[in-house]
């Protein structure tokens, strides 16, 4: 016991010196205490205000239902207004995941795949060739929808007509990496690895396996345009994200070909006037998709990108206290409201723009928070925070006039930024949640009957049942 | 209940391995027909659950049977502590990726055996001194019992052995464990005189000073004083500020559980001197109030608030609360946190009481009783 004797001089020593004249080591003892208060508010965001305010909104979405099981959005029994309603619902409960929403969001995506597979509101194929333009909006918004819900339930009924809607995109406008059935697996991988679950491996088998398949058509899109290839980044970065969840490991060719993605918008991207900032933005989202993926080796460059990126965007985001307005292309919030017909939206406003208030550089913010020291631009968005937590009403975002459904494109502008803080905040918790779940309930059931009988003996015992009588 | 035998732990081990070679033979003869799926699931469960649990009940059941009225239950219970909490630590340390079978036993170890194992100890326990007491004999100590504490504190510091190299390691368990004692040490005694001499009743030497020993139990029931105290003072202060609208905790629910375990060892430390150290050198010392009016002498005690806030029920429901809270009404998200959060608190009490009952109590009675007689504070009962 060689030990306890060392121990035992040092308690002498420290009786000697501490009880008469105690002054010393009882001020030590108080600083230390100070600096252990003091610590616990050095991290983390509030975002008690984020859940109210999502809270709210989630109130908002339920009074838009119809009692038919649609919503009172857009012109009446539009299938684009309840998916995109269904999509704010799905988004909102990945932020909170709680059951309320969830209900809403069963509700919604039941009612949308429903009609999706019948045919209703929707032209799956663009057989008939009426209003294309709107056919292909309600096709965007239903994938979305079907992924998120498919994402984060697991429903298989969901997958199945998710991957209707994504063949017949790939019909009408060709395979692109994010309007195709592999990008429909990918998206609903990425939800469901973000709301803490684990992706299917044989989705993301499937999503790898077209991928590499359609590897030339990757090429040849994301060299097309520059937002191409910032779309194609993002999707890369979520499939090798998903992959090494799900333990595949992507093609080579795969892997080589998202650095070079991550290299060619790096160094694509400029930030030179005020109209640069929407694609910028986009970019960044692009590159913090990248650096997610920190399994991989060539993240941290994107990683460092982005960071230098978002720095840059920083010091043109606000002034003093007040968020600036940046230009958008106006399909940008027009396609989200349903009272606008897609129509005027791909031809009258195809080349308009719109001021409105930027809430994805943010959102990209707090996802980098958890890869890097982000001090520096924690200002940004502490103050997105505080503007968009608005419990009582919604913030403005885009200004008056710009759309018809204002309330609706309002709250689900600040649903996706509120909803991506929480859940990137919420995401350590929720892995550990459902692999606790997944060990307990499915691989070790008996752990449970252990844990009750002890907890039942321990309280037995506490109130005197075992040891009296 | 049947007394703990060697004879029916040898059963149940027996039957538990019989379970898990069905299981393997289950396995290896499926027919690679639909039920395939069932079938390799139950067999799964056989080879890596049920069989296992049940046969580390039956070990823990046959070590409690050897010598049952010497405590030999503390043997298996201690053991089911190390098989739980190395495994567990083995299972992060070690990359198991391409050892599925590896990882799997692993698993087994971590939440089938060591659970059970503890639970047959426990078993064990509750059964030997139930007979002890109808006896009415006094069972003889364990010959390690005073060892044990030592081995289960270092225990609880196993499953920390991944985060060695974070700061928060530091600042989170040995930091406040440091301090606790730390501020027990060098205030106990001083604090207890004050107390004492404030007393306007006489004061006694009724019984000899004898300071408690340091067994497991001994240490486990003392040092959930200071934890279910620290608890306690947070939820409450944490509980009348969300009335105020405002929130103590920031971040995520991980983050805001440890914020909140964090401030709970804060609270134990600054405060869990006065439900801690004091109380157990009141009951310790032997000294008796007596009561000259009224003519009753009644052992000195802390206050009854404070008492309060050790209570059960501070104890079971407040904790759920928070960590209910804290995860935004997820029953299961807030069990697991419950749990962090306990083995976070019950890690720094139990090593601040362990250290205090080894190093400080015996010195502190002392101090204590000589500081009343040479103040002329206290008279022996017949003198």
């Amino acid at each position: 016991m060689g030990c306890f004797d060392v121990f035992h001089d040092v308690g002498k020593t420290l009786k000697i010196r501490g009880l008469p004249a105690g002054l010393g080591l009882r001020a030590a003892v108080i600083a230390l205490v100070a600096v252990m208060l003091a610590m616990p508010y050095v991290y983390g965001f509030d975002t008690a205000a984020a859940r109210e305010a999502l809270r709210a909104d989630l109130t908002y979405l339920k009074n838009v239902l119809a009692e038919d099981g649609g919503v009172k959005l857009g012109p009446p029994n539009s299938l684009r207004a309840e998916a995109l309603a269904g999509l704010a619902a799905a988004r909102i409960h990945l932020g909170l995941g709680d059951v309320e929403s969830l209900q809403v969001l069963d509700r919604l995506a039941e009612r949308v795949r429903g009609r999706v597979l019948t045919g209703d509101g929707i032209d799956i194929g663009f057989k008939t060739g009426v209003d294309v333009y709107e056919n292909f909006a309600t096709h965007l918004a239903a994938f979305q929808l079907l992924a998120a819900h498919y994402g984060l339930t697991k429903d298989r009924a969901s997958r199945d007509a998710g991957l209707k809607v994504g063949e017949s995109l790939e019909a009408a406008v060709g395979w692109s990496p994010h309007n195709s059935r592999a990008g429909f697996l990918i998206l609903a991988s990425t939800y469901s690895l973000n709301s803490g679950g684990r992706p299917e491996t044989d989705d993301v088998k499937t999503a790898v396996e077209e991928f590499d398949k359609n590897f030339y058509d990757i090429v040849a899109y994301s060299t097309a345009a520059y937002p191409n290839l910032i779309q194609s980044l993002s999707m890369l970065s979520h499939l090798m994200r998903v992959a090494n969840a799900a333990g595949i490991e992507p093609t080579q060719e795969l892997a080589a070909l998202w650095t070079v993605h991550i290299d060619y918008v790096s160094n694509s991207t400029e930030v030179k006037e005020a109209s640069d900032y929407y694609l910028a933005s986009a970019a960044l989202t692009a590159l913090v998709d990248a650096a997610e993926n920190t399994h991989a080796s060539y993240s941290s460059k994107a990683l460092e990108e982005a960071l230098a990126l978002a720095e840059k965007l920083g010091k043109i985001y606000m002034v003093g206290d007040r968020i600036l307005q940046h230009t958008h292309p106006a399909a940008y919030v027009m396609l989200i409201d349903p009272a606008i017909p897609a129509e005027r939206v791909f031809n009258e406003y195809a080349d308009k723009r719109v001021e409105i208030v930027d809430l994805t550089l943010p959102a990209n913010i707090a996802r980098l928070s958890k890869l890097a020291d982000v001090s520096a631009l924690e200002k940004v968005l502490e103050l997105a925070l505080e503007r968009a937590a608005d419990v009582q009403t919604y913030y403005r975002l885009v200004p008056g006039g710009v759309t018809s459904s204002e309330e609706f494109v309002n709250r689900q502008l600040r649903i996706q930024f509120l909803s991506t803080v929480l859940a990137v905040e919420r995401a350590p918790a929720a892995r550990l949640r459902s692999d606790i779940l997944q060990i307990i309930l499915q691989t070790q059931p008996s752990f449970l009957i252990a844990a009750t009988l002890l907890i039942l003996l321990a309280v037995l015992n506490r109130v005197g049942v075992l040891t009296g009588d | 209940m049947a007394e703990p035998s060697p004879k029916t732990g040898a059963a149940v081990t027996l039957t538990g391995l019989v379970m898990a070679v069905a299981g393997i033979i289950l396995g290896q003869t499926t027919p690679p027909s639909q039920v395939s799926a069932e079938l390799a699931n139950i067999s799964y469960i056989l080879v890596y659950d049920a069989g296992p649990a049940v046969a580390s009940f039956g070990v823990g059941w046959l070590v409690s049977g050897l010598r049952p009225l010497r405590k030999y239950y503390l043997y298996s219970g201690v053991a089911a502590v190390y098989i739980s909490f190395t495994s567990f630590t083995l299972s992060i340390l070690l990359n198991f990726e391409n050892l599925p079978a590896a990882a799997s036993t692993l698993l087994t170890l971590t939440y089938s055996a060591g659970p059970s194992m503890l639970l047959s100890s426990a078993l064990a326990g509750v059964v030997v001194n139930r007979r002890v007491r109808k006896a009415g004999i006094k069972p003889s100590p364990n010959p390690h019992e005073t060892v044990l504490d030592f081995f289960i504190m270092v225990a609880l510091y196993i499953p920390l052995l991944p985060a060695l190299g974070s700061p928060l390691f530091y600042l989170r368990y040995l930091l406040p464990a440091a301090v606790t004692f730390l501020v027990w040490h060098t205030a106990a005694p001083k604090l207890a005189l004050y107390l004492l001499s404030r007393r306007k009743a006489e004061i006694v030497l009724a019984e000899p000073p004898k300071a408690e020993e340091t067994t497991l139990f001994n240490v486990l029931s003392r040092s959930y004083i200071p934890m279910a105290f620290g608890l306690g003072v947070v939820t409450t202060v944490a509980s009348v500020l969300d009335l105020l609208n405002i929130s103590l905790f920031r971040g995520g629910p991980l983050e805001a559980t440890a914020d909140a375990a964090f401030l709970a060892a804060v609270a134990t430390a600054a405060g869990s001197l006065y439900v801690g150290p004091v109380a157990w050198l009141f009951e310790d010392s032997g000294v008796r109030l007596y009561d000259r009016a009224r003519r009753i002498m009644r052992q000195p005690s802390i206050h009854s608030l404070a008492d309060e806030m050790v209570e059960i029920y501070t104890f079971i429901f407040s904790p759920i609360a928070l960590t209910f809270a804290l995860a935004d009404g997820d029953l299961a998200l807030a069990l697991i946190l419950l749990g962090l959060s306990l083995h976070l608190l019950l890690t720094i009490s139990f090593t601040a009481t362990y250290l205090y009952l080894t190093f400080s109590a015996k010195k502190h009675l002392e101090t204590l009783i000589m500081q009343l007689q040479a103040r002329n504070l206290a008279r022996p009962l017949h003198g």
